[in-house]
């Protein structure tokens, strides 16, 4: 079955051609406000007919590079991360830790509380999705 | 459809005085084009869209092979000979039985279902000989998601491949506006594959874990059919826990322990509580706490069926407990907002025993779900359940 040699791969030509037409765009669109703005006359319609166009032509590149970065975003994927909470049996003390293979809930933990030396358990098992990034998009 | 009349007036208004002939030129050439092929340029653009998805899809299942594969090595057998395995079984299908006379159906899937468990399980002794049975049963959800990713990959692809034949807009439209939801399920699977590869507890497991928090240190026995349980003393009520075997990724089959153990009490049951994951609408809140009458379960519906039958037969009240998942949520990892509820749920369940049952009444609880990652009992001695 020759689909199965494939090696994993992402077509990145598409993601180049987009980033050339989003540039061609932007820099269209500023030609078209300079133009526009160049007369120093904006009441002519003309001008007034650039300078809106070329806004226009920024927006869409605004819009297309949003979408562009959602895409590869997308791509790979938002990282979760696995954590274990234990929990001491006599005094509640709890501790959150990263999960590691073999772990369940209701096991004992290998260690004993550090609060009262009493034994642990392994209380949860869950995952915690990936910081909440700032950003435009 | 462009009025061209409209537009043109508009901009020979915009155009006063202006004799760029040129400019009109290729303003209505462009025009023409537009008018022509709108229509071509939209496929493409959803073209476009399918076959990014087609990527990512292809990804998603090259990588679940790729972790399959990985994974079963660790248990006695060479990576090439697992890959070449996988590669003949990774089309495997079930049939439903036919239904044309619906009289024994249930009973026609259930024997399917059980031929379908038995060869997964024989295809993962084939190629992981030295796995356990908690490796036996990740393995095997492993293998589920990674099948499943194939199979929505091969379905993607072959609307892509017809409407780039055909050029037919229906195909393209049709695959390319369900593409946020093909590709939800599937970043789903792709994340239930990771979650089932380490053995960690799943959406779809908050009824055993409730199940669990109830039992809490007690003694468990071993009903079969991969359903573990304890009796407990509940306020004088008798209160039996049945939760699927873990914390290997299994289901069980709760329907037929419940069968045999109604049946062995000759009916003498109070009543039947069951917990289990449900889907939500969209704006309801994650692990949001729902309480109704009937069966609590999920899947092909055998079990819910055997349920039901035995319950009507003796006449027991069914209460069922659910918490409200999306379908990514109860295949995935769990969260933590789902497994906080856990302890709600258990004292939900708790009240519940006590105001509908007196003293003396014999309850049955089932915490419906997968056991991945989640023990049959807390192991520490000392902890009142």
């Amino acid at each position: 079955m020759p689909a199965k040699k494939e090696e994993v791969k992402i077509s990145v030509g598409w993601y180049f051609i987009w980033i050339a037409l989003i540039g061609m765009l932007t820099l269209f669109s500023v030609l078209m406000i300079w133009y526009g703005l160049k007369k120093g006359n904006v009441e002519d319609t003309n001008s007034l007919f650039k300078v809106i166009a070329g806004v226009m032509g920024i927006g869409i590149a605004v819009k297309t590079s949003m979408d562009l970065v959602k895409a590869i975003r997308g791509i790979k994927g938002p990282k979760w991360r696995y954590m274990t909470l234990v929990k001491c049996v006599k005094c509640n003390f709890k501790s959150e830790r990263e999960f590691r293979e073999g772990e369940y809930v209701g096991k004992k933990w290998d260690k004993p509380c550090p609060a009262c030396g009493a034994p642990m358990i392994i209380e949860s098992i869950y995952a915690k999705p990936p910081e909440e990034r700032r950003s435009l998009v | 459809m462009v009025d061209f009349s409209a537009v043109m007036s508009m901009l020979a208004m915009l155009q006063q005085n202006t004799d760029d002939w040129f400019s009109w030129m290729v303003f209505m050439l462009f025009m023409v084009i537009l008018n022509f092929y709108a229509g071509k340029l939209q496929i493409q653009v959803w073209m476009g869209q399918i076959g990014r998805a087609l990527d990512q899809l292809n990804r998603f299942r090259l990588e679940a092979e790729r972790e399959f594969v990985e994974t079963a090595s660790k248990y006695g057998k060479e990576k090439e000979k697992i890959k070449k395995a996988l590669e003949r079984f990774i089309g495997f299908f079930m049939m439903l039985p036919e239904t044309i006379d619906p009289a024994g159906a249930v009973l026609k899937l259930d024997h399917i279902v059980r031929n379908r468990e038995d060869r997964l399980n024989f295809f993962i002794k084939e190629v992981a000989p030295k796995s356990d049975d908690v490796a036996l049963a990740n393995l095997r959800d492993l293998l589920e998601s990674t099948i499943a990713l194939d199979f929505i990959f091969r379905v993607v692809r072959h609307y892509f491949v017809l409407g780039k034949k055909t050029q037919n807009m229906i195909y393209i439209a049709q695959i390319q506006m369900l593409l946020p939801e093909i590709m939800r399920m599937a970043r789903a699977y792709r994340m239930a594959a990771e979650a089932s590869k380490r053995g960690l507890p799943m959406g779809d497991g908050i009824g055993p874990l409730v199940a669990l928090r109830l039992i809490g240190n007690s003694e468990v026995i071993d009903f079969g059919e991969n359903v573990v349980g304890a009796e407990l003393d509940i306020e004088g009520r008798r209160v039996l826990v049945l939760k699927a075997k873990g914390p290997g990724g299994e289901i069980g089959r709760p329907g037929e322990a419940l069968k045999r153990i109604i049946e062995s009490r000759a009916g003498n049951v109070s009543r039947i509580m069951m917990i289990d994951a449900a889907m939500k609408l969209e704006g309801e809140k994650t692990g949001e706490i729902a309480e109704g009458v009937g069966a609590a379960i999920g899947g092909i519906g055998v079990e819910k069926w055997k349920i039901e039958e035995v319950a009507t037969k003796y006449g027991i009240p069914l209460d069922a407990f659910i918490i409200k998942e999306d379908f990514a949520e109860a295949v995935a990892a769990m969260t933590k907002e789902i497994a906080s509820t856990a302890n709600e749920v258990a004292n939900r369940v708790r009240e519940a025993i006590l105001s509908r049952t007196s003293e003396g009444d014999f309850v049955i609880v089932v915490g419906v779900g997968n056991s991945a990652g989640i023990g049959n009992r807390l192991e520490v001695p000392g902890i009142a359940s």
